[in-house]
């Protein structure tokens, strides 16, 4: 697999694919699954912690074999202020001022929250940290975020874990087209490599997913499969494609048809 | 007194936040620590006083999405 560059907060990465930890059958599946997709960011989180169940050292121990950028999240915020909270923990503990940052504002969806979202952004981004926001494809709120001074933007291809897809190719293909410098991640819903594909098509910069490869009936192989998708559609974006045509073209040249098709 | 751990209602000596963790048997090095939903930074455990019916909440690294 060609080596394939491309930075984001200064950082270089050489996997378009952010990978999430969670919901494996199992530790070792998940390590496996690291190592197939070829990601150098993976997700974490953080939850209450009993005392004397040892500050999840198994879980420690664990991400230091990954050699991997840690990408926390906020998952289950429902405010900014919850949120800001939640990643200055992250921060103090996986000693990275990456945040994924989720507000979540309807729990039937997990959609996020904009405005709880643009709150917390403006904040945490005075506090110093490189926020990645997990957001709707609202080309405004994507605007906004921007304008605060994300570099880059992580709007859902479909709600998080439904593996439906990109389900509105066109809001995406719009903010590709109105972001132009900013990172685009299509962060949720991506269920088959070829989501992923479309996703790097669009000339989106990467793609985070989690259950797609989790859920898989076999996580490492699917894993492979995704790393596949990213760079062939990575690659079909650096070729450009052709354009689409309401109507038939011959690809065979039609110079010297044979006599029986024509009257 | 009491205070609320991660939710749970427990009696702990009136102290520093620092000594209330090594009381309730918290020792490892990768916990953060937030009170009132607000967090404390790990330096300032040891000026942390808690005072009655506090929320503390105690998390830890997990897997994640």
């Amino acid at each position: 697999m060609s080596k394939v560059c491309w930075s984001v907060y200064g950082t270089q990465l050489s996997s378009r694919l952010f990978l999430g930890t969670a919901r494996y059958p199992s530790p070792a599946v998940v390590e496996q699954a690291i190592v197939a997709s070829k990601t150098d960011v993976i997700t974490t989180g953080l939850r209450r912690q009993a005392p004397r169940e040892g500050g999840g050292d198994a879980f420690w121990e664990f991400l230091k074999r990954q050699k991997c950028h840690l990408l926390p999240n906020t998952a289950g915020c429902q405010t900014a202020k919850e949120a800001i909270t939640l990643a200055e923990m992250s921060r103090e503990i996986f000693e990275t001022d990456w945040i994924k940052l989720e507000v979540t504002g309807d729990e039937y969806n997990l959609q996020p929250d904009p405005y709880e979202l643009l709150r917390a952004t403006q904040e945490l981004i005075n506090l110093g940290f490189k926020v990645f926001p997990y957001t709707t494809d609202d080309l405004v709120v994507c605007t906004r975020l921007a304008e605060l001074g994300c570099e880059v933007i992580m709007p859902w291809g479909s709600p998080i874990g439904t593996g439906k897809g990109l389900i509105n190719p066109y809001a995406l293909a719009t903010l590709r087209d109105r972001l132009p410098t900013i990172k685009l991640v299509v962060d949720a819903g991506i269920g088959l490599p070829s989501h992923a594909a479309q996703a790097l098509e669009l000339g989106f910069d990467g793609v985070l997913l989690n259950t797609a490869v989790a859920k898989a009936d076999d996580p490492v192989q699917m894993a492979r499969a995704m790393a596949l998708a990213i760079e062939a559609g990575r690659a079909a974006f650096e070729a450009g494609a052709m354009p689409v045509s309401e109507t038939a073209t011959a690809s065979t040249p039609i110079v010297g048809r044979p006599f029986w098709h024509t009257k | 007194m009491r205070v609320f751990v991660n939710g749970e209602p427990v009696k702990v000596r009136p102290g520093r936040l620092s000594d209330v963790l090594v009381s309730l048997g918290y020792e490892c090095e990768k916990i953060a620590v937030a009170v009132n939903e607000t967090f404390v930074p790990r330096p300032t455990w040891d000026s942390c006083e808690l005072k009655t019916d506090d929320r503390v909440d105690v998390l830890a690294a997990i897997q994640g999405g």
